[in-house]
């Protein structure tokens, strides 16, 4: 994989608000709802991939970097196995990648398994299991940012995401209301000696 | 099947309803042909849809002939010719499927309606074992989903998602069966997560029943003594996400001459048909 800060345009040592930022324009930029009907859209989609990658690496590492040290006095898990883990979701093993959260002892399932557990169902389509497992992560880890944008997600994906053609019954001004809105006016004005449009 | 995917006729132009009729009428011309004439009474929506999405991905130029019902009193009945292939596909899965619900009621419903099915079985079975001849691995499919559904519901540890996962599976096996690998993959995805909503939209619709009657229903082993508000509130963000994810794959799909129908399907249809049914059981309490 190219170099994550390259990809995000971004030096090493920005700030984490810098790098959300830089992702978030870049999210836009490649967002699919921009290539409909596109015949560029799998390169922008390539593209959104590569830059999801680069951003979730970027974190990663970061956070390892936070939290060296309390994996190691925690035991076996939680360090490697979940760089292992993410790797095999970002390749689409999700198989894979559910097999390797099973081996994972109940005691040592922390706050990250709940969420790339989250994410294995997700990707299978299991979304009350999802939810499930992003709101355990989010109760365990409450200040986690990553788990709460997981749970408000699954929020937006569970109301109604404005899926209806806009609507042709009325709602909203035409031309007609235009028109009539303005003859109401110059008759008004009229009645008060002055007038607004000059030619009736 | 269930006949939950449908059009949501205001906001369809007249021309696409004709196109929509077409692809209608003429998978009952072709259950008649393949199948005899009391088949065509097994028609639904549901196929129609699924016929309707694997043809859009190939170019249908053909204008629709104008004929006749022969059944309905002479009412308008446009035919789509040519494409028999998808026409003759979806006739079959109309039988496959339908036999299976008959299993099912032979074994879930009341007395009257256990007979009935009964009855009904002897030439859905017979329809069923010529599409089978025809369409083997489509019936083999078929018999999976029934076999996954009964072990999600007879497992002991109780899995709401893996119940969904079996009828959602098999929907999207149906779906892509036998398409080219760029879009197999697409309409996998458009066939699981609209085979998961027509799964939980039927769970919506039978809650009542099946707990008055004690029959298993996902949605009441999931929030036992819920009220049914509370249910509706749950299935309604279910069915939310699941037309929210077909919508997202349905728009990376090549377009065709059916993509503003099922697009309306998709993004009104579906969305209709739920809101009915939680109206209704939302109405009761």
């Amino acid at each position: 994989m190219n170099d994550p800060y390259a990809v995000l345009g971004v030096s090493r040592d920005a700030t984490d608000e810098e790098i959300k930022a830089a992702y978030r324009e870049l999210a836009k930029k490649y967002h699919p709802d921009r290539y409909v009907d596109n015949p560029l859209a799998e390169l922008a989609s390539e593209k959104l991939a590569e830059i999801n990658a680069a951003y979730d690496e970027i974190f990663t590492a970061r956070r390892k970097q936070q939290n060296s040290g309390s994996y190691s006095a925690s035991g076996t898990y939680a360090g490697t196995e979940f760089t292992e883990i993410e790797t095999c979701l970002r390749m689409g093993q999700y198989e894979r990648a559910q097999m390797l959260l099973d081996n994972v002892p109940i005691p040592q399932r922390t706050a990250r398994w709940y969420y790339l557990s989250g994410n294995v169902m997700y990707s299978r389509g299991w979304y009350d299991e999802a939810y499930t497992n992003y709101a355990t992560a989010a109760r365990m880890e409450p200040d986690n940012v990553e788990y709460q944008n997981a749970m408000n997600h699954m929020h937006r994906k569970q109301t109604r995401g404005g899926y209806r053609a806009p609507s042709s019954s009325g709602a909203g001004c035409s031309a007609c209301d235009l028109c009539s809105t303005l003859i109401c006016a110059d008759c008004c004005c009229e009645c008060m000696g002055h007038d607004l449009i000059t030619c009736c | 099947m269930f006949g939950y995917i449908r059009v949501h006729k205001p906001e369809l132009k007249f021309r696409e309803f004709e196109d929509y009729q077409a692809v209608y009428c003429t998978l009952c011309r072709q259950l008649k042909k393949d199948y005899g004439f009391a088949a065509r009474f097994l028609l639904d929506y549901d196929l129609t849809f699924l016929v309707m999405i694997r043809m859009n991905l190939t170019s249908v130029t053909e204008p629709c002939q104008k004929e006749r019902c022969p059944y309905k009193c002479g009412k308008p009945c446009p035919k789509l010719p040519g494409h028999e292939e998808f026409f003759s596909y979806g006739a079959a899965l109309t039988v496959l499927l339908a036999n299976e619900k008959l299993k099912d009621d032979i074994t879930d419903e009341k007395l009257l309606r256990r007979l009935l099915a009964r009855v009904i079985r002897f030439p859905v079975g017979r329809w069923s074992k010529k599409a089978k001849k025809h369409y083997p691995k489509t019936a083999k499919i078929v018999d999976e989903i029934t076999s996954n559904q009964t072990a999600g519901e007879k497992a002991s540890e109780f899995c709401f998602d893996r119940c969904a996962d079996a009828f959602a599976k098999g929907a999207s096996e149906l779906l892509s069966f036998d398409l080219p690998a760029d879009s197999a993959r697409l309409m996998q995805s458009v066939g699981y997560h609209v085979g998961r909503w027509v799964y939980l939209t039927d769970a919506l619709d039978d809650f009542q029943r099946d707990v008055k009657r004690k029959r298993f229903n996902p949605l009441a082993r999931r929030l036992p003594g819920a009220s049914l508000n509370e249910v509706a509130a749950f299935a309604q963000k279910q069915l939310f996400i699941c037309i929210d994810q077909a919508c997202l794959a349905f728009d990376l799909l090549p377009e065709g001459r059916f993509t503003p129908i099922l697009h309306n399907i998709l993004y009104c249809g579906l969305e209709a048909r739920q809101s009915q049914i939680i109206r209704r059981i939302t109405n009761h309490e």
